[in-house]
């Protein structure tokens, strides 16, 4: 009778112990779906579209043509993409664009360790269908500090025929 | 009698033991739903905050499409403000009291830099911001564009990039 009401009391402790486990392995289960929800890593913002279009207007120093004119930061990239060709002053179309795209970041955005912006990443790329997943041809890209977590970013397309190229900006709290 | 009282007693110890059970349950639930729902609002809230800046900026944005700002020489140039006009606004007489939603109202140069913050007739264009409306106390709020004049050097038109700043009273 004692042997039969002791193992009572032992079923009775595991059934509360297996209760226990499950309610935390139901719990640790939850919180690893929620954790692992795919949210966006990236949030649009509408300032850094307003960055990358502004700066694609900027005129650089670089005339092509005898007599041209200088042209724009979208029309030099279009050209260092598609021709590749050199300023009348003997630097490379695309070093001018980079020169100039990183001045513009560099004046515009506070990045370092200590500031609110720990890095950024500008790609420049050329797709042949925009639509596609793959990363497309890369012109030319400038990257700075960190930027492995979250980061506000946004993209530009100019339109180059037959595809377009997308100049996509983003940049690390 | 004393067995009618055991029998009672040991089901009032399993009941006890069910409501126990029961309440660790619906407070372990509690602490999970607090838990979840306060990190639900946090990024609901800060999602809100965000919204109505990008709304903001948007309305800072269309500015440059007022008149008095945009860029004719360029159809397919959204950014770009003309800042000879915008400069001519400036002290105009005509414009005073025009802005006067507005607690503040300046374009600036982001790159390239010059040494002269304030634009004069002195200066121009070699200056950085040119200043239409500012009554102090505001919060401000800026938008990129492209600041385009002709240039007489170049002999054609010359964009940098630049800034709108608006600043609103009481706003929060």
């Amino acid at each position: 009778m004692e042997k039969i009401r002791k193992k009572k009391g032992q079923e009775e402790i595991v059934g509360f112990v297996l209760i226990v486990v499950i309610i935390a392995i139901a719990f640790v289960v939850f919180l690893g779906i929620r954790l692992r929800n795919p949210e966006p890593v990236q949030k649009e913002s509408e300032i850094l579209y307003q960055f990358i279009e502004s700066s694609m207007e900027q005129t650089t120093d670089c005339v092509i043509r005898e007599n041209g004119k200088n042209l724009a930061l979208n029309e030099l990239i279009r050209e260092c993409h598609s021709f590749g060709n050199t300023c009348l002053n003997g630097e490379n179309s695309c070093d001018v664009s980079i020169a100039s795209l990183k001045g513009m970041i560099d004046a515009s955005w506070k990045i370092s360790p200590q500031d609110v912006y720990k890095g950024y990443e500008f790609k420049v790329n050329y797709y042949l269908n925009s639509s596609s997943e793959d990363d497309g041809e890369e012109i030319f890209s400038l990257v700075k500090g960190n930027c492995t977590s979250a980061y506000i970013g946004n993209s530009y397309f100019i339109p180059q025929f037959p595809g377009n190229i997308i100049v996509s900006g983003k940049i690390c709290p | 009698m004393s067995l009618l009282r055991v029998r009672y007693s040991k089901g009032q110890f399993k009941i006890q033991q069910m409501v126990f059970i029961i309440i660790a349950i619906i407070i372990l639930f509690g602490i999970v739903s607090v838990f979840f729902i306060s990190v639900k609002f946090s990024s609901l809230r800060s999602d809100v905050e965000d919204l109505r800046k990008e709304a903001v900026l948007t309305q800072v944005r269309k500015m440059t499409g007022a008149p008095e700002f945009n860029w004719i020489m360029s159809d397919d140039c959204s950014s770009c403000v003309d800042l000879d006009k915008i400069f001519l606004l400036k002290d105009r007489n005509s414009y005073k009291g025009f802005w006067n939603d507005v607690s503040l109202l300046k374009v600036s140069r982001v790159y390239p830099l010059y040494d002269i913050g304030e634009c004069t007739t002195q200066n121009y264009p070699r200056c950085n911001s040119v200043t239409l409306v500012n009554k102090g106390d505001f919060e401000a709020y800026e938008s990129f564009v492209s600041l385009c004049r002709f240039d007489d050097t170049l002999k054609q038109t010359k964009c940098e990039l630049g800034k709108v700043i608006m600043g609103f009273e009481g706003v929060e």
